[in-house]
């Protein structure tokens, strides 16, 4: 587990929103900054926590943001013209 | 001979930062007052704001994030009683360009968006384009050969993307290649707008203007990128400054020592959002004066 490549990100602190939400502020080890509620990380994750990041591919969900912005566009510019309507 | 060429260098840079310039186009200089032009500083991102003296107004491209719209973008605008924008127009939607679109969206009444529509994945872009529709805010395709007024004494033109659009080594629609290019035309006074261009779109683009693509304004492209800017382009360019828009210690390195070093040999005078803040072109049509802020404008 240890020798895969990736990205840790260590729990800096826990701050909380306007609506009273909170969220985690992850900081990886080169020093950018991901700020992410509390609630989607694993149950127990806590000020100092280290988290293993791991990245998953969505493909239905870029197949379907793709085709609403390419419905959009039609919609609001008309018909591509020329090759792009593959 | 070479010391005399020195001082001459010399004088003109101190001009160009401290001064006014004369533009290189021969065009008449029926101005109708002065137009600013702000570089603003958005961090590492793109928002190039247009004001002209009879309240009319553009935005291209309007950094990263709501943020820059709320701190930068709306300040800038509201401090010179501009709360409809003409144009709103994007070079392309990556997040460091189209991030704060919708913010602008839900901010100033927009007379029409200007996008050249390339196929994206961005969320940011896509809550633009339903802002667009859901205001019913006219929408036009940028491609090559357009030309818009903003006002009666700016003219837009669209010199880039042209079809078929530029695709990659993959056969994707390639994006910063496929960028929105504009050169704003007022009187004698020429501005290029760039987006994130590189090398292939540049080599395409001096081509095709043929001579015809001066201009003594120069937006960097892609953030002073090793990418772009490459020497066949200033020299097609000729530009007397070139602006680029890079945060400061930003990850990429921008703007690149190889990009700055290649304008300033040309004799280009580099302003830097990163270190110069907020850079301002005030152009009256026949001449125009660089003014930077150093930090955040407030009008």
């Amino acid at each position: 587990m240890g020798s895969e490549p990736a990205l840790i990100a260590t729990v800096d602190r826990i701050e909380s929103n306007e609506r009273g939400e909170l969220l985690a502020v992850l900081v990886l080890d080169d020093g950018q900054q991901l700020v992410v509620p509390l609630a989607i990380l694993p149950t127990g994750t806590r000020r100092g926590s280290v988290l293993r990041l791991r990245w998953e591919p969505d493909p239905a969900t870029e197949r379907e943001r793709r085709e609403r912005i390419r419905s959009l566009q039609q919609r609001l510019f008309g018909p591509e013209p020329g090759t792009e309507q593959g | 001979m070479l010391l005399l060429g020195l001082l001459l260098l010399a004088a003109l840079t101190l001009l160009a930062r401290s001064g006014w310039l004369r533009g290189t186009s021969v065009e008449p200089s029926a101005s109708g007052g002065q137009t600013t032009i702000a570089f603003l500083d958005v961090g590492q991102a793109l928002a190039v704001a247009v004001v002209t003296a009879d309240g009319h107004a553009l935005l291209y491209d309007a950094g990263n994030s709501a943020r820059d719209v709320r701190e930068v973008i709306a300040p800038f605008f509201e401090a010179r009683g501009v709360s409809r924008l003409d144009y709103l127009l994007l070079s392309h939607p990556d997040q460091d360009h189209v991030g704060g679109m919708p913010a602008v969206l839900d901010s100033f009444a927009i007379g029409t968006f200007v996008d050249p529509a390339l196929p994206s994945t961005n969320q940011a872009y896509l809550e633009t384009l339903e802002r667009v529709a859901d205001h019913s805010i006219p929408a036009q395709r940028a491609r090559r050969g357009q030309a818009f007024m903003l006002g009666e004494h700016v003219r837009l033109e669209i010199l880039w993307p042209r079809d078929p659009l530029l695709r990659d080594e993959s056969g994707e629609v390639a994006d910063n290649d496929n960028a929105l290019v504009v050169r704003l035309v007022h009187g004698a006074v020429t501005v290029l707008l760039t987006g994130d261009i590189e090398a292939p779109a540049e080599r395409q683009l001096v081509a095709l203007e043929d001579g015809g693509l001066r201009a003594p304004v120069l937006q960097v492209s892609h953030h002073g990128s090793q990418t772009s800017t490459t020497p066949e382009l200033i020299d097609a360019v000729r530009p007397a400054i070139a602006v680029i828009s890079a945060g400061a210690d930003n990850p990429y390195g921008h703007p690149h020592a190889e990009v700055v070093n290649r304008l300033r040999a040309a004799g280009v005078t580099v302003y830097r959002t990163d270190v110069d803040g907020t850079v301002l072109i005030e152009s009256d049509g026949t001449s125009y004066r660089v003014q930077v802020s150093g930090g955040p404008v407030d009008g």
